[in-house]
Order: C-alpha cells, then sequence, then structure tokens
C-alpha cells in the first residue's frame, strides 16, 4: 500500500472530540469526581466508611492496586519485549501500550494513597520506611517504573512533536505551549536521531527488569507472609504471566476503540489484532499454567490452614467469581482465540474485555479471601468482621480510579498522536524501499 | 370529594388514637429502678493501709455485669454521716478502691475489729442496696531461709481487743512467685497455718529471675472470712540469672529498626537503585544533548 508521509501525518494527527468522544469524556469526568466526592467523605470520616475491618484490612482498594500495576507491565512487553525481539508490526501500538502503562502506575500510586488511614502521613513512608519491609520496595520499584515509563513514552514522542508543530493540529494555547516545551529542539539530524535511537534502546533494556521487579515486589507483598493463598514461591512468575495477560487484553481493548473511533484502520490492521490474539493465547496458557499450579498443588495437599481458603474459592462464597475468572478470563480466551475468525477485531475486543474484567476480579480473589481466614482468630469477633462486602464509597473511589486512569488515555488521545507517525514513516519508508 | 374526606377523617381518628396511646403509655410507665448487688472487700498489701474494694453489678440478659458511674459510700461500724470515710464512683470494671483518709488513722492503730459497709443510695438508676464485712486486724510476715535448701516463712498474726496479737490459725495462704504478666504459684495450691501461725514451704531453685536473679515472693490470704484480703512481698535474690537472650534485637536484622537493616539489604537494593537511576539521569542528560544539538545551525 502506497503511502506517502504526508497522508500519514494527516491521518494520525490528534482531531477534536466527536460527540461520541464528548460524551464518553462527560461521564468519565462524572464518575471520577463521584469517586473524588466518596474519597473526601472517607478524609473526613476516615477508613471507618469502608467495610475494611481487622480481618479484610486489604479490600478493593489493593485488588484495584494490584490490577493497576499489573496492567502497567503492558508497557514493558510492548514496547520492550517485541521491539528487543524484532517484533517491528508492534510499532503502531506501542505509544497505546506506553500510555496505559502511565496511566496505571499513577492511578497505582494513588490508590495506595487512598487506602491509607493517614494520607497527611505519606511523606513518612519516604522518610521512615524500613527497607526490610516490601512495601518500600514496592515504593522504590513503582517509583522507578513510572519515570521509565514516562521516559520510554518521551523519547519516541520527540520527532512526532516537531511533525505535530508542522500540521497544526486542533490543540488549545497551553497545551501547545507544553508541547512546545516537550520539544528538544528537534531538527531530525543524524546525530539526534542517533540519540534517540541509543535512549529507547536502553530503555527497553532496563524497562524488562524493573518491570518484573515491580510485579514480583508486588506479589512478594503477599508472598512474603504465611498465609494460605499467599504462601508459595511461585507468586512473582504468577503475578507477573497474570500482568502480561491483563496488559495485553488492555491493549487490545484500546487499539479496538481507536481503531474504530480515529479510523485508522490503515495503520492498527487486522494484521495487528491476528498478532495481538496469538499473543493472547500464549499468555492466557501461561497465566492458566500458574493458576492450576497455585490451587491444584494446594488442592492436592489440603493442608489444614488451606482448607477453608480452598473450599471457599471452589465451592464456598467465592465460587461465583472464581469459575467465571478462570473460564472467562482465561480458558474461554485461549478457545475463541485459537481460531483465525476468533481474532478479528470484533471477538477480539470481545475477548479483551473478558480478560481485563476477569483480571480486576482475580485480583480480588488473590487479596482478600486469604484475609478472612486468619490463622488465630479473634475471640468474640464482630460478626461484620467474618465478611467483606464493599460500601458504596469503597466502590465509587475504586471506580472513579478506573474512570480516571481511562481519563488520561483519553486526554493524551486528544492531543498527542497515538500511533507513533516518525516511527511509522521509517518503517514504511523501509518497507517500500526494500521492496524497490 | 365526600369519599376523599371521609378517608381522610378516619385516618385523623387513627391518628389521634395512637398519639394518644403513645402519650399515655410514656406517662403512665414510671421508669423502673434496677437491683444492684454490692460486694465489698478487703484488702492490704505488705500491712499497710487497708483498701476497700466495692464492685457493683446489675443483672443483664441472666449474667452479673459491673456498671459504671455509681456512686459507692462506704462507712465503718454503721451507716451514719459521722461513719463516712468516703464516697467514690465505680470506675469501668465496676469497682470503687478507697483508701480511708487520714482521720482514720488513729481508729485503724487502736482498734483491731472492724465492721465496713458500702451502700448505694439514692442512685437516678438503680435501687438502694448494701453489702458489709467483719475484719480482724492482721499482719503478716515472709522470712527468708537460706538453708541446705531455700525455704520460706510464712507468719500470720492477728490482733486482740487489747491490741495484742495472737498467731492466726487455720489460715489458707498462696505462695506466689511475680511475673511479668501476672503471678507464678509456688508449690502447694494453698498452704495452712498451724497453732503458731507458720507455715514453711520450699522454694526451687529454678525460677529463672531476669539478668539480676531477682524474684519477688508473694504470699497472699485470699478473700478469708475474718482477715479478708492480705498480700505480702518480699524480694530476693533467689532465681536463675537469665541473661538476655535475644542481643539479635539490637544487631542488624530484618526486623530491627530503619537504620540496623542488614547489610546485604543496603547493599544490593542500593546498587540497583543506583544503576537504574544512574542510567535514567543519563537519559535525561540526552535529552538535553539532543537539544543542543538541535541548537547549533
Amino acid at each position: 500500500m502506497e503511502m506517502n508521509s504526508e497522508k500519514i501525518a494527516r491521518d494520525l494527527m490528534p482531531v477534536k472530540f466527536g460527540k461520541a468522544g464528548k460524551i464518553w469524556v462527560y461521564i468519565l469526568l462524572a464518575i471520577a469526581a463521584f469517586g473524588l466526592y466518596a474519597y473526601t467523605k472517607q478524609l473526613r470520616f476516615g477508613l471507618g466508611i469502608t467495610a475494611m475491618r481487622d480481618y479484610a484490612s486489604w479490600g478493593i482498594y489493593i485488588s484495584n492496586f494490584v490490577f493497576f500495576v499489573a496492567i502497567s507491565l503492558v508497557g514493558s512487553l510492548i514496547t520492550a519485549v517485541l521491539r528487543l525481539t524484532n517484533a517491528n508490526w508492534s510499532t503502531p501500538l506501542t505509544r497505546i501500550a506506553e500510555i496505559i502503562a502511565v496511566a496505571a502506575i499513577v492511578f497505582a500510586s494513588l490508590i495506595i494513597v487512598i487506602d491509607m488511614g493517614r494520607p497527611d502521613r505519606l511523606l513518612h513512608l519516604f522518610a521512615y520506611g524500613r527497607l526490610q519491609s516490601p512495601i518500600i520496595w514496592d515504593v522504590i520499584v513503582i517509583t522507578t517504573y513510572l519515570f521509565i515509563s514516562l521516559l520510554l513514552l518521551y523519547f519516541p514522542l520527540i520527532p512526532d512533536l516537531k511533525i505535530m508543530q508542522k500540521y497544526n493540529p486542533p490543540i488549545p494555547g497551553f497545551i501547545r505551549k507544553i508541547q512546545k516545551w516537550m520539544n528538544p529542539n528537534w531538527v531530525g539530524s543524524a546525530d539526534q536521531k542517533k540519540l534517540v535511537e541509543k535512549a529507547i534502546k536502553i530503555l527497553s533494556i532496563i524497562i524488562i527488569p524493573v518491570a518484573l521487579a515491580i510485579h514480583t515486589v508486588t506479589s512478594w507483598l503477599f508472598a512474603t507472609t504465611y498465609r494460605p493463598g499467599w504462601d508459595s514461591t511461585n507468586f512473582g512468575a504468577y503475578f507477573v504471566s497474570g500482568a502480561f495477560l491483563v496488559g495485553a487484553g488492555g491493549v487490545v481493548i484500546a487499539m479496538y476503540a481507536l481503531r474504530r473511533t480515529y479510523k485508522l484502520e490503515d495503520y492498527i490492521t487486522e494484521k495487528h489484532f491476528d498478532h495481538m490474539g496469538k499473543l493472547l493465547v500464549l499468555l492466557s496458557l501461561l497465566y492458566l499454567y500458574f493458576n492450576i499450579n497455585e490451587y491444584l498443588v494446594p488442592a492436592f495437599k489440603m493442608k489444614k490452614p488451606e482448607v477453608e481458603h480452598l473450599t471457599g474459592l471452589f465451592t464456598g462464597d467465592y465460587a461465583a467469581i472464581f469459575w467465571p475468572v478462570i473460564l472467562l478470563g482465561m480458558v474461554i480466551p485461549v478457545i475463541v482465540l485459537l481460531f483465525p475468525k476468533g481474532r478479528r477485531p470484533v471477538p477480539m475486543f470481545i475477548i479483551g474485555i473478558l480478560v481485563v474484567a476477569g483480571a480486576w476480579f482475580k485480583r480480588f480473589l488473590i487479596v482478600t479471601p486469604t484475609l478472612l481466614h486468619p490463622f488465630l482468630p479473634m475471640y468474640d469477633v464482630p460478626g461484620n468482621y467474618l465478611h467483606y462486602s464493599p460500601t458504596w464509597e469503597e466502590w465509587s473511589i475504586t471506580i472513579g480510579s478506573l474512570a480516571g486512569a481511562l481519563l488520561i488515555v483519553t486526554f493524551f488521545v486528544r492531543y498527542f498522536p497515538i500511533v507513533p507517525i516518525a516511527e511509522t514513516i521509517h518503517e514504511r519508508n523501509t518497507k517500500n524501499h526494500d521492496q524497490n | 370529594m365526600n369519599e376523599t374526606l371521609r378517608i381522610m377523617i378516619r385516618i385523623r381518628k387513627y391518628l389521634v388514637i395512637l398519639v394518644l396511646i403513645f402519650l399515655s403509655a410514656s406517662i403512665a410507665m414510671p421508669q423502673e429502678k434496677a437491683a444492684v448487688r454490692v460486694d465489698l472487700s478487703f484488702h492490704q498489701l505488705n500491712n499497710g493501709p487497708p483498701t476497700l474494694t466495692a464492685l457493683i453489678r446489675t443483672r443483664v440478659d441472666r449474667r452479673y455485669q459491673p456498671v459504671e458511674n455509681v456512686k459507692v459510700k462506704f462507712y465503718h461500724s454503721e451507716m451514719d454521716e459521722l461513719n463516712l470515710l468516703g464516697s467514690l464512683a465505680t470506675d469501668s470494671d465496676g469497682k470503687a478502691n478507697l483508701q480511708p483518709g487520714k482521720e482514720f488513722n488513729s481508729l485503724w492503730d487502736t482498734t483491731s475489729f472492724f465492721t465496713f459497709i458500702a451502700s448505694v443510695t439514692d442512685d437516678p438508676n438503680f435501687e438502694d442496696n448494701d453489702d458489709n464485712i467483719e475484719i480482724t486486724k492482721a499482719k503478716i510476715t515472709i522470712e527468708l531461709l537460706e538453708g541446705e535448701e531455700k525455704e520460706v516463712k510464712v507468719q500470720i498474726n492477728k490482733y486482740l481487743e487489747d491490741g495484742t496479737i495472737e498467731p492466726a490459725q487455720e489460715v489458707f495462704v498462696k505462695l506466689q512467685v511475680k511475673r511479668t504478666f501476672g503471678t507464678l504459684s509456688i508449690g502447694e495450691d494453698t498452704y495452712e497455718t498451724d497453732d503458731e501461725g507458720v507455715f514453711t514451704a520450699s522454694f526451687p531453685e529454678d525460677i529463672p529471675g531476669g539478668p539480676d536473679g531477682i524474684l519477688t515472693i508473694m504470699a497472699f490470704v485470699e478473700d478469708d472470712d475474718n482477715l479478708g484480703n492480705l498480700k505480702m512481698e518480699k524480694e530476693a535474690q533467689w532465681g536463675t540469672i537469665v541473661s538476655e537472650s535475644d542481643d539479635s534485637f539490637g544487631g542488624r536484622s530484618l526486623w530491627a529498626a530503619r537504620d540496623k537493616a542488614p547489610i546485604w539489604l543496603l547493599v544490593f537494593p542500593n546498587l540497583i537503585i543506583i544503576s537504574i537511576w544512574g542510567t535514567m539521569i543519563y537519559l535525561v542528560m540526552l535529552i538535553f544533548k539532543i537539544k543542543k544539538i538541535g541548537k547549533t545551525p
């Protein structure tokens, strides 16, 4: 397909929100504002307004945190792993993955503050944190990952910033000023290109261990304690594989939505869906493998403290979440995506939603049920400590945070080219050159 | 229209009846006072000034529960304002502990038999009730004998009307050692004093006594009908010396304070942090380099 640079640049320039876009933004703003209102209530009355008590001291906030950290890993998967393995087909998806990563990691950090009883003491984490505590490792590694992700979003954006100045897309003045400030005098000289390529290469390499670290450390928040469902040596790999799966699912949803909304069929093609579908099969199988490990092996032994936890998941209170998560979030995607027809955009989109929703509930199943079965139960424990069903404030704040993350992605798409322009032009030119 | 009016009048009629029932119920039922149980006990530590404890409870759900903030008056001899020793409100455990004031001292020093009374009167929520106990003043001594084996000799004497003393016979005494969060019984459950008002018990050699081996040995007369509760404490270096066993607490460990993190935990994470952040600083510098290149024509 012949396409000149001019057309590519025009096709990929950010455009104003359409009617649907505006409705989408208003809905997200309303949800986020309601979450913010619920949070002001929590600030006034404390964590008592949540359903968290002495037993379930981690509820949907922490589940949501683990979800955000998980989905953020996709930045490293799509941009780094695929780039380093020369899977060039992923180029149009890199920026989508990177902005999802940044939005998710920003809200992962925020949700931790929300889970704090005394958010005014946030700085104490840095001032008095003990390096012996996995929680501090998480604080360090999340900060690092956020910074790397921002850089990995920024470097490939530099040439595009220059192109945007030329084409003058409809962008408010102050954002234009910010974009101008962000542009480091790009002239596209060979030296500059060399430096940007070098930076991207370095980032692609260092983001992989940091990404593995961020989710491994998050898994250690659980695995370093001796509790049913958490006491596992597999937890790091289990979390990382699940993270790649949910991240890839998130990218698929975004690909579909952006492709439809901005008519990017020439750039995000059916081939991309096909590749992502195959990747999802691999990741679903991988995650399924770790799930079988995490549940089958303890269930085979049925150590006494594990019985309550496992039966609760398999046949008890949580079975209604557990089985849909396994079947809809892992098994069905594998089956559907094994068929070429299943890897077409619409079925992929649906599978993406199943994977991401399944992943959210999966995090809840990892975090909370374990807490309800303590080794040393309290004497005369109040009845409401034994169950956890989140209050409307918790749901509002949690859903508000999800809306917040989507808003970051939405506004980024509004003001920046979501498919890298310069890289696309370069790749198409190279391809044409090779063909000639 | 007529129909609606009729329904409204009927509703109003029922409302009036309801209000009347409610009012009559609340006016006609005077607030009934609950019954309270008063339990008075007498306590004395190391032959010092006595303490009177009144426990006030009421029946809730077929069980006696302590009641807070009930005013209790304490008397000696009889319930007369002249004999009032003091008054106190109960605490959250339903207890009022009174140590009679100085004016009681001369009576305490010159008298051997006492009647003490605790009374709840004119309380807004509870009926009047009282309890009294009769106490014979007594003295308890502990002697620590170190012969072939270690022995504790406890003697209890009670005062007679003329101020002289005689041995208190057949009094049950517990022998205990104070521990951090309670007491440890030594030997038999209780020992009984003989005709001389004395019992002797051998003391084990192997009671852990902390870094200096000091034990607090206690003789305890619990709820005796005549003597009340008497406790005598004496310290002795009779325990085995237990050195500070867990000295790792002061050293570097995973559970120590932040400035005592293990060396390996300082070295490796910091190496990682420095190398990753160092790389990132380098990358930020690259941005400035790119900027510089762009400026040069």
